[in-house]
């Protein structure tokens, strides 16, 4: 008996190579971190990017294996793996490498970069990501958001400064109390219907259990979850969080417990998606999440705090995916996901290299730069483009898939809150475009100021943000080569 | 390889672009150069596109009717329940197509020459400029619907730069304004187009996309009329020529004219009907969707100015005639009335105001707003000589404004001063200025001669037969019309009486010595234009030969769509 599972789990440790890898990797760059080595930056660098890439091929490489095909259950039902995990997990990594090539080049992030604990802790946050995504009972799926979590609370405070401190303590707060909720409603879950939650028979369990409350306990359990990507009422950390953090952290905690939590999302809207308790109850949220992110977004002057609010609005954009089943919702997601999670960075560089410069931490200290930086302003007008769902980018097409699958939904089930959230997005692309363009009318048609220059531009930052901005610009002329792939991807959810 | 032309003459620009972004150029007007000859060679193009076009009689919309075609498939992306959508690079030309080409390709030349007014940032000016060069004709050759609003969106981005950033004193109140009203516009003709997405397929698409020999046409319309393919199989395309059959739609759907589908007892067909002639109607723009222009006008420098007047407007009357009416003839026909009143106030109501001007550009702008009109009253009548009246306003309209902004642009570079109360008797300083001016004046109120005459007339005799033929504008509609043509007179005169004639004197604030005659660049440019509008007006069949059989199929697809 202990014989089988002592086999059992060494047999599973093929599939957490990667996992592997990354502990190996957090341990060799606790090393160097120890060493006094000239460079060390570019190696931690270096060898996360490696890391990551190691990852990525390897998971990569049991996709396209056709055994892959089927699910498997490890270690002891704790984790499983389909083609869906597999694909996120690439997805969870390359993001990883993006955003440790980005605390490198980022001009405001010199502080970061020389610190071996930025990367300690983004590798933290990257396996975090792994583990809750490969989850297959509630345990480890909680273990992975809270190793996520704690290494974003570290990385916020890490800077040591009165805002860093508030936004931390803040971000910790909020983080806390969230799990503390959602381990509450696992405690009520674990006696009626287990918390294996991802076994296919676990929904039905849930469904036929009869204790009391048990949506509302359902709720509980994903305030974890939602906590992670900000979908109301979990968001109001998120503009003081991002305030008192740099750029760099910025993008590590905006992007990457987004593209580890939708995912896991999405398997949960498949399973309850015709449930009409569940659908209201998440459309509501969703609504509110739209429309709190869009009118926040409306009045926001400093920068740092309209990129949070304008995430959420984002965020609300992407859930409403949430609330619809089918495979074109599924595809809808990940496409928007894809597309918003790649592109933002190249945004985000930009306003950290205005900041840098002009110290621009308000709208208005964008006034006239569009003429002194006229690459830099054209590239942040094309992902603010984006952002909205202009063409000529990729962001068209997400909000176009998002706003026919609601329409294809409404005229499926004649369900009338899928018409309200389809009017609701679309007069929140509409708002959306008075606010993303606020920096780019700055940017151009306002007088400029005079401002002393502080540091220069490095060609390195303008390579990233043109390479990054390849992406959306590329799936604009063909989007077919994404969502090729993905319709084969969401058939496995 | 007969599309060859219509390719470089769409494309060249973007080389231009390329070349002007790359180099570094510091001797002054290099850059005005390369978007001159770029223009020109746009011209050339567009002027041997035009003689080689052979008019011909095929049914509208059909794949024999178009010229110069170019097809390439771009992508087809899977939408779930509402099936897949088909999008091409299909860019062709037709007998309304040639005639806004050539007059974009004119007004564009024109509009590079009289950019030397630009002093500051040319770089990206001209870029801006070149941009326009491709979006503008994109607009009018796109032969789907998807490319087309691409386009689209490419003329108004740009556009919302060059007044903002070159602009007059209210730029940025101009710029916006004229942002937020063309986004209003295109998010209805977005919206529209969607439902139209969802509510039509292409066989034609489907044959070419499964690629067996054994499926037609034919087969796939059964199978459709059968519902053996379910809406989440269909390919649907916004091709012109697929979205404009009748028989395309899909059974059922909200543009079904069986559907029953009804909101505030308004049917889903005249929803989106209205929706579309909004959209089209603000960039025209009609009375009551027009108070953009004029402010736009006011701001933007010179060149912007010719532009804006001389082909973007155009675009408006051009989705009208391409897209609303073949697309809903029925509701086109129903509306006839209220579509023909508002074109009529649009040329009365804007007539009076510009008589009530003292800004000499904002009187031009609302001349253009009531010019407008009689493209409105001729789309509305459905009538060859309406049609015909309409699409020869766009044209002559487009040489007559650029004209008439150009001349406002030169006097406004001289003194700083448009107003027409500051000046008296400018024959006795500019007289070659007052010549061109009152050609330009005669022209646009519709003397017999010019190109506008023909345009107005061809109109009102389309309005007057229209109760006989196709839809009902009460002759009376008509009558008051012609009332606008009195006052276009009265103020045109009026002005011409009063800036140019009598005894020369200024207003203080002006100075006097600034007032020098046209210089050699103006005269060409002027002159060229005056050669135009008058070779147009007395021989309107160089224009109507090549593009009459075009009205002719126009208005027999609505005479059979709505029998």
């Amino acid at each position: 008996m202990i014989y089988d599972v002592i086999q059992h789990i060494i047999q599973s440790f093929p599939y957490a190579v990667t996992e592997i890898a990354l502990v190996i990797a957090f341990l060799v760059l606790m090393l160097i971190d120890m060493i006094q080595l000239k460079d060390k930056a570019l190696w931690s660098v270096v060898l996360t990017v490696a890391v990551a890439f190691y990852g990525a091929g390897e998971e990569l490489q049991q996709l396209f294996d056709r055994t892959s095909f089927q699910e498997v259950v490890y270690f002891q039902h704790l984790f499983h793996r389909t083609p869906f995990t597999l694909f996120v997990r690439v997805l969870i990594l390359l993001l990883g490498a993006l955003s440790a090539v980005y605390l490198y080049l980022s001009p405001m992030g010199v502080y970061w970069k020389n610190r071996g604990e930025t990367y300690l802790l983004l590798l933290a946050i990257i396996a975090g990501g792994l583990i809750s995504i490969s989850s297959y009972h509630a345990m480890p799926l909680l273990l992975g958001i809270e190793l996520m979590s704690i290494a974003s609370y570290i990385l916020v405070a890490a800077r040591i400064t009165a805002a860093s401190g508030e936004a931390a303590i803040k971000y910790l707060l909020y983080g806390a109390f969230t799990t503390a909720i959602t381990l509450f409603a696992l405690s009520l879950l674990y006696p009626t219907a287990g918390i294996h939650i991802f076994h296919p028979d676990w929904a039905t369990q849930f469904l036929e259990s009869s204790f009391p409350f048990k949506w509302l306990v359902l709720t509980l359990f994903f305030s974890g979850l939602l906590f992670k990507i900000s979908l109301f009422p979990f968001h109001p950390w998120t503009p003081d969080v991002y305030q008192g953090s740099d750029w760099s952290i910025i993008q590590i905690i905006a992007l990457l417990p987004k593209m580890a939590v939708f995912p896991i999302l999405l398997q949960w809207a498949a399973l309850f998606g015709a449930i009409d308790v569940f659908v209201g109850g998440l459309s509501l949220l969703v609504l509110a999440t739209i429309i709190v992110g869009n009118t926040a977004a409306l009045h926001q002057s400093n920068v740092k705090r309209w990129v949070a609010w304008s995430g959420v609005a984002q965020t609300g954009f992407m859930a409403c995916t949430l609330v619809m089943t089918g495979d074109q919702a599924q595809l809808s997601l990940l496409f928007y996901l894809i597309v918003y999670l790649f592109s933002l960075p190249a945004a985000l560089m930009i306003l950290d290299y205005f900041e840098s410069k002009y110290q621009a931490k308000e709208v208005d200290n964008f006034n006239g730069l569009g003429k002194k930086e006229p690459i830099g302003s054209v590239i942040f007008v094309l992902s603010m483009a984006n952002l909205i769902g202009l063409p000529p980018t990729a962001g068209f097409y997400s909000k176009v898939y998002i706003m026919t699958t609601l329409w294809s939904s409404y005229l499926e089930q004649d369900e009338i809150l899928y018409l309200i959230l389809l009017l609701t997005a679309v007069a929140a692309t509409l708002v959306s475009l008075y606010y993303y363009l606020k920096i780019p009318y700055a940017l151009f048609f306002k007088a400029s100021e005079k401002k002393t220059i502080l540091t220069s531009i490095s060609g390195s930052t303008v390579l990233f943000v043109i390479l990054i901005s390849i992406l959306p610009l590329g799936i604009f002329f063909q989007p077919e080569w994404l969502s090729n792939w993905l319709r084969v991807i969401v058939a496995f959810i | 390889m007969e599309s060859f032309g219509l390719t470089i003459l769409l494309w060249l620009p973007l080389l231009s672009l390329l070349v002007l972004l790359v180099g570094k150029y510091h001797q002054p007007g290099t850059l005005r150069t390369i978007t001159i000859v770029t223009t020109a060679i746009q011209l050339i193009i567009a002027v041997l596109l035009f003689i080689q076009m052979v008019p011909e009689y095929f049914p509208l919309h059909t794949s024999d009717s178009f010229v110069y075609k170019d097809f390439h498939p771009w992508f087809t992306l899977p939408l779930g329940q509402l099936g897949y959508l088909s999008v091409n690079y299909f860019v062709a030309v037709d007998g309304l197509t040639i005639s806004l080409l050539l007059l974009s390709s004119i007004v564009l030349f024109v509009g590079a020459l009289v950019s030397h007014t630009i002093q500051f940032q040319e770089k990206g000016y001209y870029a801006l400029y070149l941009l326009l060069c491709i979006s503008i004709p994109g607009c009018f050759v796109a032969q789907d619907l998807f490319l087309f609003f691409l386009f689209f969106e490419f003329m108004l981005l740009p556009m919302y730069f060059l007044i903002g950033i070159w602009g007059g004193v209210n730029k940025e109140y101009a710029a916006i304004k004229f942002f937020i009203y063309t986004l209003v516009g295109s998010l209805l003709i977005l919206v529209s187009f969607i439902i139209l997405y969802a509510s039509t397929y292409s066989p034609t698409e489907m044959v070419r996309l499964s690629g067996h020999s054994d499926i037609t046409v034919q087969s796939i319309q059964q199978a459709v009329m059968d519902k053996t393919i379910t809406t989440s199989d269909m390919v649907r395309s916004l091709s012109i020529q697929d979205v404009t059959k009748p028989t395309n739609i899909v059974p059922g759907s909200w543009l079904d004219p069986a559907s029953t589908t009804q909101w505030l007892g308004i049917s889903a067909r005249m929803w989106v009907f209205i929706a579309l002639l909004i959209g089209f109607i603000i960039k025209l723009p009609a009375i009551p969707f027009h108070t953009w222009l004029p402010d736009a006008h006011v701001e933007a420098p010179t060149a912007v100015s010719v532009v804006l007047a001389g082909i973007l407007l155009k675009i408006g009357g051009y989705g009208l005639i391409r897209i609303v009416w073949p697309i809903f003839p029925v509701e086109a026909m129903q509306a006839s009335t209220v579509i023909a009143i508002i074109g009529v106030v649009s040329i009365v109501y804007a007539a009076y105001v510009a008589l009530a001007q003292d800004d000499l550009k904002k009187m031009i702008a609302y001349s253009s707003v009531s010019h407008m009109g009689f493209v409105l009253l001729g789309i509305a009548s459905g009538t060859v000589e309406g049609i015909s009246g309409a699409v020869y306003q766009l044209f002559s309209h487009g040489l007559i404004s650029a004209l008439l902004f150009i001349l406002v642009g030169i006097l406004y570079e001289r003194t700083h001063d448009r107003s027409i109360a500051h000046y008296k008797g400018l024959l006795n300083k500019m007289p070659a200025f007052t010549v061109v001016v009152t050609i330009a004046f005669f022209a646009s109120l519709g003397l017999p001669g010019m190109s506008g005459f023909i345009a107005e007339i061809l109109v009102l005799i389309g309005a007057f037969q229209a109760s006989q033929v196709y839809s009902t504008i009460p002759i009376g509609v008509t009558i008051v019309a012609t009332i606008g043509l009195v006052v276009t007179a009265g103020y045109y005169l009026w002005t011409l009486q009063r800036m140019f004639f009598g005894k020369f004197s200024v207003h203080t604030s002006v100075d006097a010595h600034t007032l020098q005659d046209l210089t050699l660049m103006e005269k060409v440019v002027t002159y060229l234009l005056c050669g135009l509008v008058i070779l147009f007006g007395v021989l309107p069949s160089v224009l109507l030969d090549t593009i009459g059989p075009w009205m002719q199929t126009w208005v027999q697809f609505l005479q059979q769509s709505i029998q």
